[in-house]
């Protein structure tokens, strides 16, 4: 008998919870989170807010996650919108997407833009996208970029190709721009169709007529495609004509040689490979470099850190100084590319520092290597875990990996 | 007792920097010594290290540029020899009879031969800029030409026998037992794997630590079929097998005997030990691969 009681006292204590309770949660969120009225007056409000069911989302009492989340917010949201976490499986992801942070861009309870984005359309990307503003004060726009419909060539969350464009290539230009006889004969024949139309032209924006990019090589200004190419119908029309440093050398004689003569050559220069870091056609900024100059040389040297914005290696060295500040980029008669010996290229914007400091130079030993005491045996080159780019602490640490007798 | 336990921790504080700059445990390769033989003009820029015997290495210094001849001898290191070069070294390498030093600056090819070091110049086709060498067991090389991007087998005559493109560009080769080749190749942190007539067997990825990406920059066989392989920008030793597989990875950055600083090249001497030229640090050391069942 004691055996039966216990069970059905457990079950009239659990019997109201059982029973089915109308509540307004909405209303008796509201009570303090007045707030969100605004949402509930928007014109654009998500499903489960018309529908006063706050308890789809945030478990009212206690949760795990920020903002009393059923979940982590990726897969709360993935419950209901599925078909956006299969693109989780595409090759380039957009990185708010990839790290879960929908409301980077998504008013979760409501708002006033389609698709609860938070602003409109280009306003949006700018936010994180500071090019955006830079085009927006260009002469000439693309139609739509002027209009601010960023995905009609990218895709928001993830695309299988770079930069997240919606289709490979120029695939997704020629959606609009017809391969016809004007555009055949702008590109004096050449099947351009076939390659990527950025490599010349700004997708965004330009203050150039063609959206062309503001620096172009002489040959290509001119028109004088043959000057490197095959005939515009050979098999092979963009093959170019000569092995690159061949071809480049007869105007750049000058760079070739310093490239393929240094002591220390860079390993794309020194092999001949100009258009590793160079566009034969058009750039942006001098020297028609394929990217800006940092982001260009961390493509190979910090990828990780250039992917993920300044969390690499070599980021932090004065800023709005380039590699090529300290760096030979075609080679140089120094290791590691540099311009001279490390306490020259320093002292060229560091000329104050060491004058009267610690000995430097061919008559300091560095007693851990032997070698000459220069500003890179204290000093980080491009990044060091304390001030002043030291790669110790310098109050004691620093001084005593040398001083050792110093410890005691 | 607690002024004892004071001392003792303030102690402790104090070596700690020192303790952080010795080379790190649990490595695949056990350190052994510091080549840097005492001389008026030290090893500055060491680009490359060439192995002829246990007691015999040459280094290609780019300062000065030379090549130096160092042996063991009444147990240390000793400079016998400098050699004058006409540009500065890329790669030396042996092949069991001769050391080949490739030069920049139009320099060419040279063989350094006999109990003298004579040079001799070692002809090349027309254009051919040499870049990273090996040597052929039983006589010959395998050169990369930094122009065309082909590598050249070089034959004990020193005559042309066989040329072939390569997805470079190559930093570091090494000759493969089948015939072919093993090539680094540094801007993709690959190990390219061709066949003795010329066609690409395999791609390996080498690994790197983030946030640094491996810049493979020499690389070497060990006899029981193990890649060895120098990270420059990752300061570190690799092997790994030719799968691809890392078994295990030795030192770091650092200035100390033991760390290494962009480091560039590597020799394997015929008692196993690994030679390293220490670019940064201006030195060569020595280290010991550990075998597979006595890595930590």
């Amino acid at each position: 008998m004691k055996r039966l009681l216990l069970p059905l006292l457990l079950l009239a204590a659990w019997a109201p919870a059982l029973a089915e309770v109308e509540i307004d949660q909405l209303g008796t969120c509201l009570v303090c989170h007045d707030n969100l009225q605004d949402a509930l007056d928007a014109t654009v409000k998500h499903d489960p807010v018309v529908s006063g069911d706050c308890t789809a989302c945030h478990n009212p009492h206690v949760s795990r996650f920020a903002s009393l989340l059923l979940d982590r917010p990726a897969q709360l949201c993935g419950e209901c919108h599925a078909d956006v976490l299969d693109a989780r499986e595409r090759a380039v992801q957009h990185e708010p997407f990839a790290d879960g942070r929908c409301v980077d861009c998504h008013q979760p309870h409501g708002g006033d833009h389609a698709n609860l984005l938070a602003r409109e359309g280009a306003d949006l990307c700018a936010g994180c996208h500071a090019n955006v503003t830079a085009w927006q004060g260009m002469a000439v726009q693309h139609m739509p970029f002027e209009a601010g419909d960023c995905s009609t060539c990218h895709e928001p969350h993830a695309s299988d190709h770079a930069g997240l464009a919606a289709e490979a290539g120029s695939t997704g230009c020629t959606t609009c721009h017809d391969v016809d006889l004007a555009f055949r004969s702008a590109h004096s024949g050449y099947p351009v169709q076939d390659v990527a139309c950025q490599t010349c032209h700004n997708p965004h924006a330009s203050n150039e007529a063609g959206l062309f990019r503001s620096a172009r090589h002489a040959p290509f200004e001119e028109g004088q495609c043959t000057d490197c190419h095959a005939l515009p119908g050979s098999d092979d029309p963009f093959k170019p004509k000569q092995p690159l440093q061949q071809l480049c050398g007869e105007c750049h004689a000058e760079v070739v040689r310093e490239s393929l003569d240094a002591s220390f050559p860079h390993v794309s220069g020194g092999g001949g490979n100009c258009v590793t870091c160079h566009n034969p056609h058009t750039a942006d900024g001098s020297g028609l470099l394929n990217e800006p100059q940092q982001a260009l040389c961390l493509n190979c040297h910090d990828p990780a850190g250039s992917s993920s914005g300044h969390e690499g290696r070599f980021v932090s060295h004065g800023d709005g100084l380039e590699c090529s500040t300290c760096h030979a980029p075609h080679g140089g008669e120094h290791p590691i590319l540099f311009n001279d010996e490390p306490n020259v290229v320093c002292a060229s914007c560091h000329s104050n520092q060491h004058t009267v400091a610690h000995p430097m130079g061919k008559d300091s030993a560095d007693p851990r290597n032997q070698q000459w005491m220069d500003c890179l045996s204290c000093h980080g080159l491009h990044d060091a875990p304390h001030p002043k780019y030291m790669h110790r602490a310098p109050d004691r640490e620093l001084c005593v990996s040398c001083h050792r007798n110093k410890s005691r | 007792m607690k002024r004892l336990t004071i001392s003792i921790f303030l102690v402790s504080l104090m070596l700690a920097p020192i303790a952080a700059q010795q080379p790190p445990s649990g490595s695949a390769f056990d350190w052994d010594r510091v080549v840097q033989p005492e001389s008026e003009r030290p090893l500055r820029w060491p680009v490359d290290v060439a192995a002829a015997s246990n007691n015999e290495l040459a280094v290609a210094d780019a300062y000065e540029p030379r090549l130096v001849i160092v042996a063991w001898q009444s147990a240390e290191w000793t400079q016998v020899r400098e050699i004058p070069l006409d540009g500065a070294p890329y790669a030396v390498a042996h092949d069991g009879n001769r050391y080949a030093v490739s030069l920049r600056k139009g320099a060419g090819l040279v063989a350094v031969e006999g109990d003298r070091h004579q040079l001799r110049r070692i002809p090349l086709p027309d254009g051919f800029m040499p870049g990273a060498l090996a040597g052929v067991p039983g006589g010959g090389f395998l050169v990369y030409d930094l122009a065309s991007g082909d590598v050249l087998k070089i034959d004990d005559s020193g005559s042309a026998a066989g040329r072939w493109p390569v997805d470079g560009p190559v930093t570091g080769l090494a000759a493969a037992p089948s015939g072919g080749f093993f090539a680094t190749v540094a801007q993709r942190a690959e190990i390219l794997l061709y066949g003795a007539d010329g066609r690409e067997l395999q791609r390996l990825n080498v690994p790197g630590e983030a946030p640094v990406p491996a810049w493979p920059t020499g690389i070497a066989l060990e006899p029981g079929g193990n890649l060895l392989v120098v990270d420059r920008h990752g300061a570190r030793l690799l092997k790994m097998d030719v799968g691809g597989r890392l078994e295990g990875r030795g030192s770091r950055m650092g200035w100390v005997p033991g760390l290494l600083r962009f480091p560039a090249g590597l020799a394997l001497l015929p008692d196993g030990r690994l030679a390293v030229a220490d670019q940064g640090n201006g030195r060569v050391q020595l280290f010991r691969p550990i075998a597979r069942d006595q890595t930590p």
